[in-house]
């Protein structure tokens, strides 16, 4: 079984179906998004639409802060997502709307978690980014789980941790190179993100799973950020949300 | 052994089959074994398991598995099978011939300076090709390192290696100062596995213990005593073995300085410097005869305290970007002005941008030509060229280290640039693209020859065409 995992894709529609072109080549076997399917970006309703097609294939897809917002409050997030939750309520039509607000904040596959932020209290959505939290959402998974996988902090990073005198350790993975995730520890998995990267590189992020074998592959697919920044620009939307896609910040 | 405590003698795992034990180390056993699919005896590796086995012993081995099958080279034994850790650990390795230097080390002691030069010039040639695979050693001693009978070094024990592409899993256990004591570099002592140039400083205690049978920091074993290495000056190896030229103390002292920044840029300006003794740039290094004074050490110690070299980076830098070793291929009397002006514009960009690189200029004598200087012997021919060499770069303006002019009398010039490449790391060449002249196929099949079969880029370079 070889899953596509795809997080924060942020109504970013060029990233989004960049990574899905390239993960179909793959031969992957199903896909998982792992939340913030809208927010930033000026593409709301096409990246929802997508999505819900995934998920009647048989696709897993889970909540994220973003999407939250859109269907419940959006004063958890910063100001200038507030105003980009808000307009894309009045984007998404009634549909739309109960499919966000129906998606589960956890799902299990074999010896695999996904979440959106860290399997510590997953609706508090905690930015797994350091050594402590990245080890309370380890602690917190089922025995069984060997890998948790998240989005969440838009940048791909692989904890490792082997529960002996240890601290979990932040792995910066490249593109293209397969990771075994042995037995012997257990691996926090930060995909990075679609829609909206923020370590410096503009390329969408997402990875590939490959249960059978134990295996993570992390990606970065190059697409045309340009496109996108126009299309937030045209609906009024912050230009910094049209401005970082450039930067990768 | 299995996991019950019983030997794994006689034993068939995953289509091997297992032979005598041949060794029983510490935190491994070592068996001989062989599979219908290879046709020469294994070894096999297994690790000692169980609760009261030290942990590091364990991620040794995890490491081992990661990084050592990702090695495909001469300068590391191929892999044939990895067992997985929660069922049957092991790792299945190929048999290397050839003695260890420890061995070679016990039993000659002193190694005189030819040996010297040779072999070791050949372990840097190893670690700057494992380095380009993104591999630090971050163990390398004698007792690591086999002399294969063909004359190149094979690195063995990958368990404290770090992979830039793989988890660095003694990173995750907090572990500072893995390594054998006498041997790693300081930055090692205080935990940083990321910069190449760690295996550099235990080069320079391996040729130290080559050349003069001692070791540079003495069987220092305590943290504390590991520690003085950060500041302390080592015994200049020529006070021990006064016939030892300078240059080779120059060497030896600048791998061990202990800020990563004062050493060479990389193991293969090493190699490169053995080969060509007469561009190592003297400094008061090769002069020391003695060890340094309470004052300089003091200063010493005081400078190293905070240096940023040394801190902890999960990320492996890699200084080889900085320094690449360029390899530039003319003829300076048959190609025309133009071509020739072409390629000086070509290497000074390239030297410009990476100032710490060295170039070897490389001219090839090919039989025709060579005829065309009908009278001339062969070493007035290469004379000759060698000054045409030193012409075309005079505007380059290069320092005189950083330069080297090779000529070779041959008859296939591809052949000859090619493993002078492979032989001397050479990451980049430039040569000039065919021109019209009589000799337009022979020139046409050199490069396309040199450009098909380089294992490193090629840029070919060609003057403007005036139509």
């Amino acid at each position: 079984m070889r899953l596509a995992l795809l997080s924060d894709i942020h109504s970013n529609l060029e990233a989004f179906q960049a990574c899905l072109r390239h993960a179909r080549k793959q031969g992957v076997d199903q896909f998982a998004i792992l939340g913030d399917l809208v927010g930033y970006g000026a593409d709301p309703v096409a990246v929802v639409e997508a999505v819900m097609e995934l998920q009647a294939a048989g696709a897993t897809v889970l909540m994220g802060n973003h999407d939250q917002a859109v269907v419940a409050d959006e004063r958890s997030l910063s100001p200038g997502a507030r105003e980009v939750a808000v307009w894309t309520r009045q984007q998404l039509s009634a549909v739309q709307l109960a499919f966000l607000r129906a998606l589960p904040m956890t799902a299990r596959q074999g010896w695999a978690l996904w979440v959106h932020g860290s399997a510590h209290e997953p609706d508090k959505f905690h930015y797994v980014q350091e050594a402590d939290v990245a080890r309370q959402s380890i602690d917190a998974a089922p025995r069984d789980v060997r890998l948790i996988a998240a989005g969440h902090v838009h940048e791909p990073r692989l904890w490792h941790f082997s529960g002996r005198n240890s601290q979990p350790a932040p792995f910066r993975p490249s593109s293209g190179v397969a990771i075994d995730l042995t037995p012997t520890r257990r691996w926090m998995a930060t995909i990075g993100s679609v829609g909206q990267p923020r370590d410096g590189n503009p390329a969408g992020s997402y990875a590939i799973v490959d249960l059978a074998q134990s295996r993570i592959t992390f990606f970065r697919i190059p697409y045309d950020h340009a496109i996108t920044a126009q299309k937030i620009r045209a609906a009024g939307l912050p230009d910094w949300n049209a401005q970082r896609l450039a930067l990768g910040k | 052994m299995n996991r019950r405590g019983q030997s794994l003698s006689g034993q068939f795992i995953d289509g091997f089959e297992i032979g005598p034990c041949l060794a029983q180390g510490g935190a491994a056993f070592l068996y001989e074994c062989i599979h219908p699919d290879h046709d020469k005896s294994l070894l096999m590796k297994v690790p000692r398991l169980g609760i009261n086995q030290p942990v590091a012993g364990l991620i040794g081995f995890e490491t081992e598995c990661l990084v050592q099958p990702r090695l495909d080279m001469i300068h590391a034994p191929k892999v044939y099978g990895v067992g997985a850790l929660d069922e049957q650990p092991y790792i299945v390795m190929e048999a290397v011939p050839g003695r260890t230097l420890e061995n070679l080390i016990a039993t000659r002691g002193a190694m005189p300076l030819e040996d010297l030069i040779e072999i070791g010039a050949a372990i840097a040639r190893a670690l700057h090709a494992i380095h380009r695979a993104q591999v630090i050693h971050l163990d390398v001693k004698p007792a690591n390192m086999i002399l294969h009978p063909d004359g190149h070094i094979v690195l063995l024990d990958f368990g404290f290696a770090h992979h830039a592409q793989c988890p660095d899993l003694f990173y995750e256990a907090q572990m500072k100062g893995v390594g054998s004591p006498v041997y790693i570099a300081p930055e090692q002592i205080l935990g940083a596995r990321h910069d190449p140039r760690s295996d550099q400083f235990a080069l320079g205690v391996t040729l130290f213990e080559m050349a003069t049978g001692k070791l540079p920091f003495g069987e220092m074993e305590a943290d504390s005593e590991m520690k003085q290495r950060l500041w302390r000056v080592p015994t200049p190896p020529r006070s021990l073995r006064p016939e030892l030229p300078p240059w080779f103390q120059e060497v030896v002292l600048r791998c061990l300085e202990a800020n990563p920044d004062d050493r060479f840029p990389s193991c293969g300006q090493v190699a490169w410097l053995f080969e060509n003794p007469n561009k190592i740039e003297l400094t008061p290094r090769r002069q020391r005869t003695e060890a340094a004074g309470f004052w300089e050490q003091a200063r010493r110690w005081w400078r190293m305290r905070k240096n940023p070299a040394l801190q902890r980076v999960t990320t492996a830098i890699n200084p080889l970007d900085r320094a690449p070793i360029v390899l530039v291929a003319l003829d300076p009397e048959s190609d025309d002005e133009a071509l020739l002006e072409a390629l000086r514009n070509a290497t000074r960009r390239t030297m410009t941008t990476s100032p710490e690189s060295r170039l070897s200029c490389l001219s090839i004598i090919t039989s025709s030509n060579a005829q065309e200087k009908v009278g001339d012997n062969e070493s007035e021919r290469q004379h000759d060229t060698i000054v045409a060499l030193q012409h075309w770069a005079s505007t380059l303006r290069l320092p005189e280290n950083q330069l080297s002019m090779h000529v070779f009398e041959e008859s296939d010039a591809a052949q000859r640039i090619l493993s002078f490449a492979e032989h001397n790391h050479v990451d980049l060449i430039i040569l000039g693209a065919s021109h019209a002249n009589n000799r337009i196929e022979r020139v046409r099949s050199t490069m396309t020859r040199v450009v098909s079969r380089a294992h490193c880029s090629v840029i070919v370079v060609r003057p403007h065409v005036v139509e």
